[in-house]
């Protein structure tokens, strides 16, 4: 009762085809005000997670509330509450961006202030062009303007930026910020590691239908912050291993790769271990794992 | 309420956009009148008993093609899965691309009829019927057509599923080309598809009793718009990643079978007792009307399904003797032909028959010489009637009505401008044979009932090298009827433009 409720939650959706299961068991919630973002490699079940939260796909188990109400027991009534913006959202080749509008207003039964949204969205200089002729950038603010036409608390956006220029990335990034600031609660599907550190309060990592891990992109670079891979180049090989926190990766001759658990102490024992050899270091780089390495460390790819 | 007319205006106003669209829909149905025209351009009225045939092509284009086109496209590009993460349901969105889809439907036949009547053609008898037949006609055409875009899963397999279903109603299924002229078979087939049904309820309301006389065939299309309805539910899908979900929805596919199938069934065996008579109307009472159109429909008409027919099975005093003066009573009740009084000639509308030029039952010129191959042909047959059986039978009657089987069939087989001529060499024959106050009573007698005496003369050609035939006998008859009426005209010099023909 004193809780705030999530816009949307999901509790043990679980989705498969054939034998091949999609989502698996997969919970989670996105606040008001909130950008979760869903990460993983292709084929990790985003796209099917999402289809069944959209009602695209009849789930096969779980539960998904939007606003509190029931999805699988009114499609209907959870449909009106969310807005959605599919990966290459494609419309009639005839239809404009007003009439666009228009239509879909009285599909979700709602008073379009076309005029509003063209102009939020900056098409109103292309308002009455038929859709073929639209950039590739126009055509995803189209959808999403028309992801906005009802006004919904809960958005599902599905790699609304893939295959954009930076620029125009830079402005549906802007967009999405503005709506995460208006209160709304955002789900971001998206494999872009960049468009995840910069636009998410949240990431789920999702792999092979199942959520590996969440937080925010801090905790999860965080997680594995005091480690940190060191590249040396020496004047001999080693002829024994370092102690800890220093740990040997490969050796190639004089080419090390070492993984310094605690990068201070790593370095004391990098200088006590070579020293003990009467070995010089000629070169060392130090590398901090990112997102992307997370990921991969994370899903095993 | 307002999603289903927004998703029907942007439907219309998107279709008005599509220049292909505007080809395949509007264009085409034109030509096809145009076509039509020009191929039946020797009819009194051309147009007007190919009508129902017409607009059941261009509902039937409008069904098979352009719905399905159209949806598959939508649905390949995404579009349907937009609307389906919208809280509008599937029946509102199904139902308004059915109603738009109906909409231009009713603007191409509009369009059709108004080009018609530029063309010249009468008013049809029963315009509001009209509408209606049209409806259900497009109705279950377009149920059909929600099948093709359920199972096709792009735009190129609507293409070739569209066209499995589209050519053969149009060529075997009765709608383009006439039941009569094909196998017996076909009939059996054609009960399976709505086209012909299409066409006979389109064609009563336009030349016939109207809705009044098209009960069954109205009940079959609605009856084959449910069962393609319930295959069409069980097609649809939101998304063309989704495969044709046949298990899960068995029952609804197995439910459009059964109810397919029955129809079919009904039609073949509850209502058509034979092949040869796949109408239920026996009545024609487009030629008895005082209304100006069709003179002579039922005997001008080479193609188009059971029209012909009633106008032999029905009284054919009525039919044939129609009189301008609508007061003047039936034709005198002669019993034996001997009784038949020059009298009775001048109630004959000569002047209706089909033209000498036309396709149906033509006679070359006078001076006109047959060109190499047809003068053998014609030689061969003359040759050929000196020891021809059916020429031998005393009744006078009956031996008439064998040689015009002669002229008859060649006629209904299209042989290459043969037909032309046979007519002429039947009617030396005859004049030879017969005193020509004889002639005139034989050959009014055999025009007043087209449906007596023996027709086993059909089936034996062969020996006047001409091809045997085991078809439907009943059009043979009606050409028999319309020569004899041309003989006749010839005989008194009645038949406008024969005064110079005739001895």
């Amino acid at each position: 009762m004193t809780a705030e409720p999530a816009a949307l939650r999901v509790r043990h959706l679980a989705k498969a085809y054939g034998r091949l299961e999609a989502v698996q068991d997969l919970s989670f919630a996105v606040h008001p005000g909130e950008v979760v973002g869903l990460l993983g490699p292709n084929g990790a079940g985003k796209t099917s997670a999402i289809e069944c939260i959209a009602g695209l796909r009849q789930p096969d188990g779980g539960e998904i509330l939007i606003g509190g109400i029931d999805a699988a027991s009114n499609r209907r009534l959870a449909n009106r509450r969310l807005g959605i913006a599919l990966q290459a959202t494609g419309l009639q080749d005839q239809i404009t961006p007003r009439e666009a509008i228009h239509l879909f207003a009285a599909l979700y039964v709602v008073t379009p202030e076309a005029d509003d949204l063209l102009d939020r969205f900056g098409l109103a200089a292309k308002a009455d062009a038929r859709f073929a002729t639209l950039s590739g950038g126009q055509r995803q603010r189209l959808a999403l303007a028309l992801a906005f036409i009802n006004d919904p608390a809960v958005l599902i956006l599905d790699e609304p930026t893939v295959g954009l220029d930076p620029a125009i990335r830079a402005e549906l990034h802007e967009h999405i910020a503005a709506m995460r600031r208006d209160g709304r609660a955002i789900l971001l599907a998206t494999h872009d590691m960049q468009e995840a550190q910069a636009l998410c309060d949240r990431l789920l990592v999702i792999h092979q239908g199942r959520l590996v891990a969440q937080g925010s992109p801090q905790e999860l670079i965080g997680s594995s912050l005091s480690s940190a891979i060191l590249q040396v180049q020496t004047s001999a090989p080693p002829a024994h291993p370092p102690l800890p926190p220093l740990t040997l990766l490969s050796a190639a001759d004089c080419e090390l790769r070492l993984e310094a658990a605690e990068l201070t102490a790593g370095l004391g024992e990098l200088a006590r271990w070579l020293a003990a050899q009467d070995i010089r270091l000629i070169d060392i780089q130090i590398a901090r794992p990112g997102l992307a390495d997370i990921i991969v460390q994370l899903t095993g790819r | 309420m307002r999603a289903f007319a927004a998703h029907v205006g942007t439907g219309l106003r998107l279709n008005l956009r599509n220049r292909m669209a505007l080809i395949y829909g509007y264009i085409f149905p034109l030509l096809f009148l145009l076509s039509f025209w020009i191929i039946y351009r020797h009819d009194p009225v051309p147009i007007v008993l190919h009508l129902g045939a017409l607009l059941t092509v261009t509902a039937l284009g409008g069904a098979c093609f352009g719905l399905p086109t159209t949806l598959v496209a939508e649905r390949e590009r995404g579009v349907w899965r937009r609307y389906r993460a919208t809280p509008t349901g599937t029946a509102t969105l199904v139902t308004s691309t059915i109603a738009t889809r109906t909409i231009l439907l009713l603007s191409a036949a509009a369009l059709q009829l108004a080009l018609a009547f530029a063309l010249g053609m009468p008013m049809p008898l029963h315009p509001f019927g009209l509408v209606i037949a049209f409806l259900c006609a497009s109705v279950a055409f377009l149920a059909l057509g929600m099948v093709i875009a359920g199972v096709a899963n792009s735009v190129p397999a609507v293409q070739a599923l569209g066209q499995c279903i589209f050519l053969p109603m149009l060529m075997i299924g009765g709608v383009a080309v006439p039941l009569q002229s094909l196998p017996d078979w076909t009939l059996a087939l054609s009960a399976f598809f709505p086209g012909r049904f299409a066409v006979e309820a389109i064609q009563h309301c336009v030349t016939g009793a109207g809705l009044a006389g098209s009960a069954r065939p109205i009940a079959v299309l609605l009856a084959m718009a449910a069962a393609a309805g319930l295959a069409a539910i069980g097609a649809f899908r939101w998304d063309p990643a989704q495969p044709l979900p046949v298990k899960r929805r068995a029952g609804w596919f197995a439910a459009a079978l059964a109810l397919w199938f029955g129809t079919a069934a009904w039609t073949l065996g509850a209502g058509t007792p034979a092949p040869e008579a796949p109408a239920e109307s026996l009545t024609a009472p487009q030629v008895a009307r005082p209304t100006p159109p069709p003179a002579l429909p039922g005997l001008a008409d080479p193609a188009p399904e059971p029209e012909p027919l009633p106008t032999l099975a029905a009284t054919p005093q009525q039919q044939a003797v129609q009189e301008p003066d609508a007061a003047a009573p039936a034709i005198g009740p002669a019993e034996r032909w001997q009784d038949v009084t020059p009298a009775d000639f001048h109630r004959i509308a000569f002047d209706r028959l089909p033209a000498d030029t036309g396709v149906v039952n033509p006679w070359a010129a006078r001076g006109e010489q047959p060109a190499g191959l047809i003068a053998d042909q014609l030689a061969t047959a003359r040759e050929g009637l000196g020891a021809w059986a059916p020429a031998q039978v005393a009744d006078p009657v009956q031996r008439t009505r064998n040689y015009l089987f002669v002229a008859a069939v060649p006629d209904l087989l299209q042989m290459e401008q043969l037909e032309r001529f046979l007519p002429a060499l039947v009617f030396d024959r005859l004049q030879q044979e017969f005193a020509s106050d004889d002639l005139a009573k034989i050959l009014y007698w055999i025009a007043m009932h087209p449906q007596e005496g023996d027709d086993a003369a059909v089936r034996q050609l062969e020996p006047l090298g001409l091809p045997p035939t085991s078809g439907p006998t009943r059009t043979a008859r009606a050409r028999s009827m319309v020569y004899a009426l041309k003989m006749l005209g010839r005989l008194t010099g009645d038949l406008p433009g024969s005064a110079s023909s005739q001895k």
